[in-house]
């Protein structure tokens, strides 16, 4: 396994109807903050999910996906799905990956969406209330 | 053979046959050579058939196990989906709920006074709209009362602001009270009310504002400072509502009517008198 970084760092701040999405290669982090409901969702998330399919691909390191969103469109939903589904397949060949999401406390329903993808998951997978979010 | 797979299932043992038989072949007696040499072609024959069936059974077995683990792995992604699907329509729903919830109070408080709790101006003035096409489309009478609190201002001056709110959700909850659920009613704006009476005559539309008067008049309004306050009075105008009316003449035809129980006393409800 190389730990050199072969694709491009995701630093991208929220817009109007996307959340801001910033990776760390070396730290193993990716991190996506705020709302989601791009017109086309699928272009927006496919160098999301690439990135995270390179960084299971071409390291061994483990991986952490900080999640802090609130609002997402269907489409966000099942592209969170399709990312969920590549974490549960890496941590079921043994790699070590990690899902926390945080939450304002004072909106539940941020934490029954979080807990809805937990369900499925057998990764760790942490949901925590914040405060002033 | 395969032994887990489809040809397993067996009656008889061929290579116990084929043997018994090359052994039957070889203990032949002199004289039989051409029986035997046909015998013997017709046991290669049937060994050569014997391991083409061996084959074809091999590969029928080799292609029931693939076809097997597809359907099972296609199973799988398909239970896989579904538990998506639902996934993704639960949560959608979940969202459709807190919108309609989101809808719902953005109306009411566009349609609310935050202070009373009652009808605001826009709801107001959208029901006056609708009695005024009722009236018009099948005749149904309807009676505008516009009410206003006397002294107000004084009430706002010597006790404050808090004491004059108490003062306000005080005649809304009597209006409420004095009126029938059908009736509409709501907060005109600063401390004049509006009631559009339905379903009723102009005498018993006046009993009801006069009525409503003297409970006011009677009660006690409880302010949260504990300040002892005067009897409130109101005046109120009432008009009935016509066909050929604007909702401008309507609201001018009440206001003029308030204006004249408040020249003349407070304390009163007046009636338009309207040919």
């Amino acid at each position: 396994m190389s730990d050199v970084m072969t694709t491009e760092e995701l630093h991208w701040p929220a817009g109007v109807a996307t959340p801001s999405v910033d990776s760390d290669w070396q730290a193993g982090v990716l991190c996506m903050r705020g709302d989601s409901y791009p017109e086309n969702s699928f272009e927006f998330f496919t160098p999301v999910l690439q990135w995270v399919e390179r960084f299971l691909a071409e390291t061994d390191r483990p991986l952490r996906l900080e999640l802090h969103l609130v609002y997402l469109n269907t489409s966000s939903v099942k592209a969170m799905m399709d990312l969920f589904d590549m974490l549960e397949e890496a941590h079921a060949a043994g790699r070590e990956v990690l899902v926390f999401w945080g939450y304002d406390q004072r909106n539940e329903r941020v934490f029954n969406l979080a807990e809805e993808f937990q369900e499925d998951c057998s990764f760790p997978f942490q949901i925590q209330a914040e405060e002033g979010m | 053979m395969s032994k887990s797979g489809r040809s397993q299932t067996r009656e008889f043992d061929e290579e116990r046959l084929f043997v018994e038989a090359e052994a039957l072949l070889a203990a032949a007696e002199p004289g039989c050579e051409h029986w035997q040499e046909m015998t013997r072609r017709l046991l290669e024959l049937a060994q050569s058939q014997h391991r083409r069936m061996q084959r074809l059974l091999q590969i029928s077995d080799g292609f029931y196990a693939m076809t097997r683990a597809d359907s099972e792995s296609m199973a799988r992604a398909y239970d896989h989906q579904i538990r998506r699907l639902e996934k993704l329509a639960r949560i959608s729903d979940r969202y459709q709920r807190s919108l309609m919830d989101i809808t719902r109070a953005y109306e009411k408080a566009a349609m609310h006074d935050v202070l009373t709790g009652m009808n605001n101006r826009r709801y107001l003035e959208q029901s006056l709209k609708s009695c005024m096409e009722r009236l018009k489309r099948v005749g149904t009478p309807f009676f505008v009362c516009l009410l206003d609190v006397d002294h107000f201002k004084q009430v706002n001056d010597q006790y404050g602001h808090e004491v004059g709110d108490d003062v306000l959700c005080h005649v809304a909850d009597m209006i409420l009270s004095q009126t029938r659920a059908y009736d509409i009613s709501g907060r005109w704006g600063g401390e004049e009310f509006l009631m559009l009476v339905q379903d009723t005559t102009l005498e018993e539309a006046q009993r009801m504002m006069e009525r409503l008067r003297e409970v006011l008049k009677m009660s006690v309004v409880s302010a949260r400072t504990g300040a002892t306050l005067p009897l409130v009075t109101v005046s109120a105008g009432l008009v009935e509502a016509h066909p050929e009316d604007s909702m401008d003449d309507l609201l001018k035809a009440a206001d003029d009517v308030l204006y004249q129980a408040k020249e003349t006393g407070r304390d009163r409800v007046v009636v338009a008198s309207r040919t």
